[in-house]
């Protein structure tokens, strides 16, 4: 009989609750966006992508506090140093670079300028999802092992629950 | 044992850093008076018979080494090109050394990396050849640590990129919010106002601003942020954060 999750655990294959606020997030963004709202669609489509990548920085360990924030630990720890595509950190900067424009300069912002971020926003989210669902199944696969071996009286390494830190 | 406070460290490090063929360099234990010895003078004393210890040369991929992590702590990122070039194969002191020239501020930088770094290996020495306390040396150490390189020329390695980038059209970058107050920024993200002669579209201009500002931020892992701006939108704030850019703001270029 499989072990049930230890309750606020992360599920493999069931996406964490920091990728379902993303995805409403997202929803909201290609709505704002639809319905003539670019600068708050920007705003949705921001909001999207940093709570995929917080959510990656929480499996992690490492959540991000006001300084340094969820971009700078996104772009260390994520991408520099386990692997995640450098494109997503890219499109993460980019997009928060909007953000943060809008909100600084007013000033009227194109349709297009909210479609390119909703559709960045969406590329990080897909990104993020499938790492974040990918480090789970090799954390759950080595804490299956890790059991298996200690079981069998070898003793082991106790799982970390997280990642492979990826070999430069 | 000595005192490291006894020897003088800047002499102990020009005898590790001297390579001169026929010259040899020693310490006396007990005062830490350094001497240097011509090999072929003729007559004189052994030093080794008076007790005196001899003092070896650094190594050669200990000094590559020192140039190497300089190098690696550069964020101008024109100057960390050109210097990770010029380290790569034969020649690299010497290529090192002619591009240091250009860059003037990272030369007085690079001395002073090069003289904490010396001074801590001058302590080392002293203690693997038992003339000073391990503890010893390593409370001296501490007192030379590697000057911060830091990310302080980050706004004008920045800068520089974005002259390069727009070239006539770019009238100043400023830097706003956390690094411009005065306190330390830490590790807060860098924001920019790069202030343009003509703004068509500021969102085409940020998008060709999009690779620059990423090798910064994947660099130094501090996140780089950029608006651009005319110095109307300055001129007649309409936010905040431009109305706090009129008095508060640093300007690098």
């Amino acid at each position: 009989m499989a072990e049930s999750p230890t309750p606020g655990e992360p599920t493999p294959g069931a996406p964490t609750p920091g990728i379902l606020r993303a995805r409403e997030e997202l929803a909201a963004a290609e709505l704002l966006a639809v319905h003539g709202l670019p600068a708050p669609a920007v705003a949705a489509a921001v909001r999207s992508a940093l709570a995929a990548a917080d959510d990656a920085l929480v499996l992690l360990g490492r959540p991000a506090g006001a300084a340094p924030g969820t971009v700078s630990l996104f772009v260390r720890y994520v991408v520099g140093q386990r692997g995640l595509d450098a494109r997503t950190g890219q499109r993460l900067r980019a997009l928060v670079n909007r953000g943060r424009r809008v909100e600084h300069v007013p000033g009227a912002v194109p349709a297009s300028v909210a479609a390119a971020a909703v559709s960045d926003a969406r590329e990080v989210l897909d990104a993020v999802e499938d790492w974040v669902a990918a480090s789970l199944r090799v954390a759950a696969e080595r804490a299956r092992v890790v059991a298996a071996t200690a079981t069998a009286g070898n003793g082991g390494p106790s799982p970390s629950g997280r990642p492979a830190r990826r070999r430069r | 044992m000595l005192d490291p406070d006894a020897v003088d460290l800047g002499q102990l490090r020009a005898a590790l850093d001297d390579h001169t063929a026929g010259t040899t360099w020693w310490i006396d234990p007990a005062t830490g008076e350094i001497a240097t010895r011509l090999d072929a003078a003729p007559g004189g004393q052994d030093p080794r018979a008076a007790g005196w210890v001899r003092i070896p040369t650094t190594e050669t991929h200990e000094s590559y080494r020192d140039m190497a992590e300089f190098v690696a702590g550069v964020q101008h990122r024109r100057a960390a090109d050109l210097l990770e070039r010029a380290i790569s194969g034969r020649g690299a002191f010497r290529r090192f050394k002619d591009t240091l020239f250009e860059f003037p501020e990272l030369r007085d930088r690079w001395f002073r990396f090069r003289d904490a770094r010396g001074h801590r290996r001058a302590l080392r020495w002293l203690a693997d050849a038992k003339l000073v306390t391990a503890e010893a040396a390593e409370r001296a150490a501490a007192a030379h640590p590697d000057p911060d390189q830091g990310e302080q020329d980050l706004p004008e390695a920045v800068a520089a990129d974005l002259a390069l980038l727009f070239r006539e059209r770019l009238e100043r970058v400023l830097v706003i919010e956390a690094w411009a107050g005065p306190e330390d920024p830490g590790e807060a993200d860098l924001e920019l106002l790069v202030v343009l002669a003509d703004l068509p579209s500021p969102w085409a201009d940020l998008d060709r601003m999009d690779t620059l500002l990423w090798r910064h931020t994947e660099r130094t892992g501090l996140t780089v942020l950029a608006y651009p701006v005319t110095a109307a939108d300055l001129a007649t704030p309409s936010s905040p954060v431009l109305l706090r850019a009129g008095t508060g703001a640093l300007q690098v270029t």
